[in-house]
């Protein structure tokens, strides 16, 4: 088992869903169903994986009982101790609220990863990445997989979803060190007609290569300093959207005050004037990133630093600052899988991938009591299932039944000559003869009536589909729901 | 060599020969007096002309063909080149010297090189002042490949050099920024960047179009560029392409319709770079002496003529026949030529020294360029200073930084020339008879004696403040369109090096005090704020708000035209009708919106009162009299621009911005709308809709202006009010003008 440190697992699962509230609208998005589990048991396997073995989680107080009772449930193979911290409901809080809960519990740096993580893999990799750069802040970027970057035909819409368009970001990685994040920006905030760029940015990073084709995957390694920060600043909400950016950007920043300190010597007279004339408004300073940073630096370390021939910035003037206090660094994934399941699209692409991933997901004890098909499912003849589909316990499956492509749950009953493709199938679901299920996704307890063809549906919790009735590209959940969506 | 002589390149299928065009001539004037009397291409950097490092870099690179356009002091290049060992009947590669005294930027000289089809297939267009080691014929070769391979639509490969901000090769002038597709290296941005401006702007659809781009502020321009035979016409159909950069901002605007692209290729490791200014002479020199530039360094191709330089440590190079007293010393990095004599206690560090030049004893020279058949006199001081060839510097004579001393000139004994005094052996000329040079000897025999007898006065000054024996006259320097004044073109010539260090200090504090400013509001560096602030954008304190910034955009040319029009109108006693035709015509020429002419038909008819006058446009209450006048006469006309309420509120604007720019103006600005509104071309009704118009964000330019304005109109306003009670109160029957 790797070595974690002292590093402290965090999982957010007080996600409301909010990009796909016709499956969340009854199941808090970390319990969605992916595959034979629970969508935050992928995370969770993730990290122990990775080696740890104590993994907070944070849910919403409402949602607590459900996710105890569930991880705790022994078909769930977990091994990791869990510490399931509840916030409230009413507020809607945001990622770094959640983790200004817990920031007690960290020591040195926090590994915070989303529960909507699908991903083969290794975080080690990406923990290494920051401990190589003792970087402040490490973020793990990931190509989204072509399937979902081209324009899928998505249950429950009646066109084609630009997926994922508008939460492009603009990333900059430092030319020479492509890990380095320079800039950041999301696309949506950049409806302005010129980008400026400040002559001192681009003095000390002559040569930025800025991609868009990133996704975030939500896994952060945090520096201490860094939620220290975040305890005072009750401003930002989201990690992603106000504290990463911001943590970039403080980069430029260089610790003047901690200079006038230590290196009197080294400063020029002006710059005497300068800090004194600062000391001034010390009060408002000290609430800089940059002065939470100083504890954490050794004198050492910046001095090598200073003298480093290895800087990005050799040869360049004296004058351009060389005090990188603030660093944000990436893990950049290209190889394998990975997904946050957090839209309809990722989430549909997410539970198709699983069969072929699961294996490496399972430890060696659990691979063999796991069966794409489980003895508990009954088959009658002539019916054909797919090697690329995954059943649950308890199925029930009629005569001369097609299933392609598909991932059927738990304790579903599925009658004679129903066609099922591309699909998903969540607990409990009927299906009465004949019917043709394609590109949807069939929540839990469902009734689907005889002779039936659905296409790229959406059906909701507890919905009886009556006899006969065709649909394409809705997503059908009663009216009720629809109102609770809407209130929402 | 290999007996690849002309005849046999003839053979060659055409389209194999590789070609380049080389223009040698800066266009600028950078070196001062310097390149008066000798193409900047011939000043010799470590005693070799420019052009033979560019020819050699040229022919290294497999190059066969080569154009030398000739400008200024064309002769000289031609001769060179005629007697170079690139005549020789052994030569890998033909140099044709092709004349056009007539050319004034590099636009024109690829004109003149289409108008003699000159060009067939791909080629390099050079300056002809590059030093470079660089294999450029790899970059035609990924030029070549990029156009038929899926690129067609390439035109040009700019070549570019690492060099990070703050190397001593970058220039102020030469600063830029460019953005790079990130896997095919198209260029889709370039700015010249000046070191005040504190941000760029980069357009948004840039970053929002392209998943994949590289921001460079890393690179230095090499001048060296691989062009397709389509550019030499497309300079030709887009006469105001003057310069290369020209070219390639025209080729980035109308990318869309062109569909003609650019890409660019980074050196990493070789050298290429360009003598554009005295800093760049300084570092290239080092650079050559330090040996950056292998193989074209002194001991192995530093004398054309065959002469042995020894190599020695520390980077002192010296001919065979250099005499050396006992007690001087050549610390480092230093060439010194044959034939030349040095004294003793002469202490001499990081300069290139020409041929037969004689240093006297307890001379210190440092950082300097000698060139051939200097001499310096015992006891002087020479610290960063270019001495030409032929130059005198007498006993005890001290050059401090940054001087320069052109051909044939003498100073001293015993004087100090200033920081950055730059002197040559004859009097300046007029400028503009600077580039005509094939002025007869009478004529420059005249123009001598009228400058004799005009300066003698101050001629005699100067003589004594360079010394008693000095043949030395200022040069001052040319200050082009720019507006740089002297200071940027010295800190231009030498580079920081020579610019005073308290300059430097107090713009490193200042850097810092931005820095800690910006920390402290909490949005450090990479702030991407949509509007970036313009240079225009200066609050008028007389007015409280920035005027530019909120003034209806113009165009004086149409406006002056205009103005002519309706005074020739009014002289000629055109018709309405076709004056209005005329207007219309003009708005068409100038592609002017209908509100401009709108907003500027009352002004301009103002202004006709004041050329008519051949008066300027003040206060004068004459003045006011002959717009009522006018007005009067012309209500029909502008009554056809200015007819509904909306048309009357920009006419009102209109006038409003002609008063904000004639600060004397402003009180009549009521008395202005009141002639308007007598002739009955304005109602009141659009004045007080105007004046009671609240559409501007409170605090905005707009809003102060607006304020601003309203309180000049105020009487006038109040009086309409006061006049449109007491219509109301007697009768209702006045129909509104709405």
């Amino acid at each position: 088992m790797a070595n974690t440190g002292d590093c402290c697992a965090i999982i957010m699962a007080a996600g409301s869903g909010s990009r796909m509230t016709d499956l969340t609208n009854q199941c808090p998005k970390a319990l969605l169903p992916v595959g034979r589990f629970p969508m935050i048991w992928y995370p969770i396997r993730s990290l122990e994986k990775a080696g740890f073995s104590d993994i907070v989680i944070i849910t919403r107080k409402s949602w607590e009982k459900q996710m105890h009772s569930i991880l705790s449930d022994k078909s769930v193979p977990i091994l990791a101790r869990l510490e399931i911290v509840s916030i409230p409901d009413s507020e809607d809080l945001g990622t770094a609220d959640s983790l200004r809960r817990v920031a007690p519990k960290v020591k040195t740096t926090a590994l915070v990863v989303s529960c909507d993580l699908i991903s083969d893999c290794d975080l080690t990799d990406f923990m290494s990445v920051h401990r190589k750069h003792n970087s402040s802040i490490t973020v793990m970027l990931s190509q989204l997989p072509t399937s979902i970057v081209a324009e899928t035909l998505v249950p429950g819409f009646k066109s084609k979803q630009k997926n994922a368009a508008s939460e492009k970001i603009s990333i900059g990685f430092e030319s020479n060190n492509e890990d380095h994040i320079l800039f950041w920006r999301s696309q949506i905030d950049m409806d302005s007609e010129y980008l400026s760029l400040s002559k001192r940015f681009l003095d000390r990073f002559p040569c930025t290569r800025i991609q868009s084709k990133w996704t975030d995957c939500h896994v952060y390694m945090i520096n201490k300093f860094v939620i220290e920060y975040l305890i005072n600043r009750s401003d930002i909400n989201s990690l992603q959207g106000e504290l990463l950016p911001q943590v970039v950007k403080k980069q430029m920043s260089t610790l003047v005050k901690d200079k006038s300190h230590e290196e009197a010597d080294m400063t020029t007279t002006e710059e005497a004037d300068m800090t004194s004339a600062d000391a001034d408004n010390k009060p408002e300073k000290r609430k800089d990133l940059i002065d939470y940073v100083a504890g954490c630096e050794f004198d050492l370390t910046r001095e090598a630093n200073f003298l480093s021939l290895t800087s990005s910035n050799f040869g360049a003037s004296p004058d351009s600052p060389q005090k990188d206090l603030i660093r944000c660094y990436a893990y950049r994934q290209t190889a394998g899988f990975c997904v946050r399941a957090n839209t309809i699209a990722a989430y549909f692409e997410a539970c198709k991938q699983i069969p072929r991933l699961m294996l490496q997901f399972l430890d060696n004890k659990s691979k063999g009591t796991m069966p794409p098909v489980p003895e508990s499912t009954s088959i009658k003849p002539k019916s054909q299932v797919g090697a690329d589909c995954l059943l649950g316990e308890n199925v029930e499956i009629g005569e001369k039944v097609s299933i392609k492509k598909s991932v059927i749950g738990r304790h579903c009953k599925i009658d004679d000559k129903v066609k099922i493709t591309n699909s998903i199938i969540m607990d409990h679901v009927t299906i009465l003869e004949s019917s043709n299920i394609s590109n949807c996704i069939i929540c839990d307890s469902a009734k689907i009536g005889d002779k039936c063809e659905l296409n790229s549906c959406i059906v909701g919790q507890k919905q009886s589909i009556s006899t006969m009735s065709k649909h394409a590209n809705e997503a059908l959940s009663s009216v009720t729901q629809m109102m609770e969506v809407a209130l929402e | 060599m290999a007996p690849k002589g002309k005849g046999r390149n003839e053979d060659l299928k055409q389209e194999d020969v590789l070609q380049a065009v080389v223009i040698a001539d800066s266009f600028n004037v950078r070196f001062g007096p310097v390149t008066r009397d000798k193409p900047r291409a011939l000043l010799p950097l470590v005693n070799v002309p420019l052009l033979d490092y560019t020819l050699e870099a040229l022919a290294t690179s497999g190059v066969q063909e080569v154009f030398v356009v000739c400008c200024h002091l064309g002769d000289q290049v031609r001769g060179h080149i005629r007697q170079s060992k690139w005549q020789d009947c052994g030569s890998p590669m033909a140099v044709t010297a092709v004349m056009s005294d007539s050319c004034l930027s590099m636009g024109d000289a690829l004109r003149e090189i289409d108008s003699k089809a000159l060009i067939r297939t791909d080629f390099i267009l050079i300056m002809g002042d590059i030093v470079a080691n660089m294999d450029i014929g790899q970059v035609v070769k990924e030029h070549k490949a990029r156009t038929q391979g899926k690129d067609k639509s390439s035109v040009m490969t700019l070549v570019f050099r690492v060099a990070q901000p703050g190397h001593r090769a970058r220039t102020k002038e030469e600063n830029m920024f460019l953005i790079e597709q990130g896997d095919t290296g198209r260029l889709l941005y370039f700015k010249k960047t000046k070191d005040d401006s504190r941000k760029i702007a980069v357009p948004m659809d840039i970053l929002m179009e392209h998943d994949d781009i590289i921001v460079h502020n890393d690179l230095m321009d090499c001048h060296i560029s691989v062009c397709s035979p389509s550019v030499p016409t497309l300079f030709t159909d887009n006469f105001d392409y003057q310069t290369r950069d020209d070219f390639v901002k025209g080729i980035l605007i109308d990318e869309e319709i062109m569909g003609n692209k650019i890409h660019i290729n980074i050196v990493r490791d070789k050298f290429a770079a360009r003598v554009s200014n005295m800093q760049t002479y300084d570092a290239i020199s080092k650079d050559v002496i330090c040996r950056w530039t292998l193989p074209y360094v002194p001991d192995i191709y530093g004398s054309g003529s065959g002469e042995r330089v020894k190599y020695g440590p520390h980077n002192v190079y010296c001919s065979k026949d250099v005499t050396l007293a006992r007690g001087c010393e050549l610390k480092r990095d230093v060439v010194v030529g044959s034939g030349t004599r040095v004294g003793s206690g002469t202490d001499i560090s990081r300069c290139v020294i020409g041929k037969n030049c004689h240093i006297g004893d307890n001379v210190t020279l440092h950082n300097s360029y000698l060139w051939d058949n200097v001499r310096v006199e015992d006891n002087c001081e020479v610290d960063t200073a270019l001495l030409c060839s032929g130059v005198s510097v007498l006993s005890n004579v001290v050059l401090k930084r940054g001087v320069i001393l052109a051909w044939n000139v003498v100073v001293g004994p015993n004087v100090t020339i200033a920081q950055g005094t730059q002197l040559m052996s004859e009097p300046q000329r007029d400028e503009f008879d600077d580039n005509d040079l094939s002025f007869g000897d009478d004529d420059a025999q005249q123009l001598q004696s009228v400058k004799e007898k005009q300066g003698e006065n101050e001629e005699e000054t100067e003589a004594e403040s360079y010394g008693a024996q000095s043949k030395a006259f200022l040069f001052k320097p040319y200050v082009d369109s720019d507006d740089e004044d002297e200071a940027a073109v010295i800190e231009c010539q030498w580079g920081k090096s020579a610019s005073d260090s308290e300059e430097r200090n107090s713009y490193e504090s200042e850097s810092e005090s931005e820095e800690e400013e910006e920390d402290s509001e909490g949005e450090a560096m990479g702030d991407f704020d949509a509007d970036s602030e313009e240079e225009e954008d200066v609050v008028d304190s007389a007015l409280g708000f920035s005027p530019k910034a909120c003034m209806m955009r113009r165009n004086t040319d149409f406006y002056q035209e205009l103005v002519d029009t309706i005074v020739r109108g009014h002289t000629e006693k055109i018709t309405d009708d076709n004056l209005i035709l005329e207007i219309n015509s003009l708005k068409h020429a100038y592609t002017v919106p209908i509100d401009e002419v709108i907003a500027s038909l009352p002004c301009a008819m103002f202004e006709m009162g004041a050329s008519l006058n051949n008066a300027k446009v003040t206060a004068d209450s004459k003045l006011f009299v002959l717009f009522k006048k006018n007005v009067e006469r012309y209500a029909p006309l502008l009554s056809k621009y200015i007819k509904n309420a909306e048309t009357q509120l920009v006419a009102i604007n209109g006038l409003g911005d002609f008063v904000i720019r004639n600060s004397e103006l402003r009180p009549k600005l009521p008395q202005l709308i009141n002639f308007l509104y007598d002739a009955d071309v304005l109602s009141e009704g659009s004045i007080l809709s105007w004046f009671n118009s609240n559409r501007f964000q409170p605090g905005s330019n707009d809003a102060l202006r607006h304020e601003f304005l309203k309180k000049l109109v105020q009487p006038l306003v109040k009086w309409l009010q006061e006049a449109e009670e007491e219509s109301s109160e007697e009768d209702d029957d006045d129909d509104d003008d709405e």
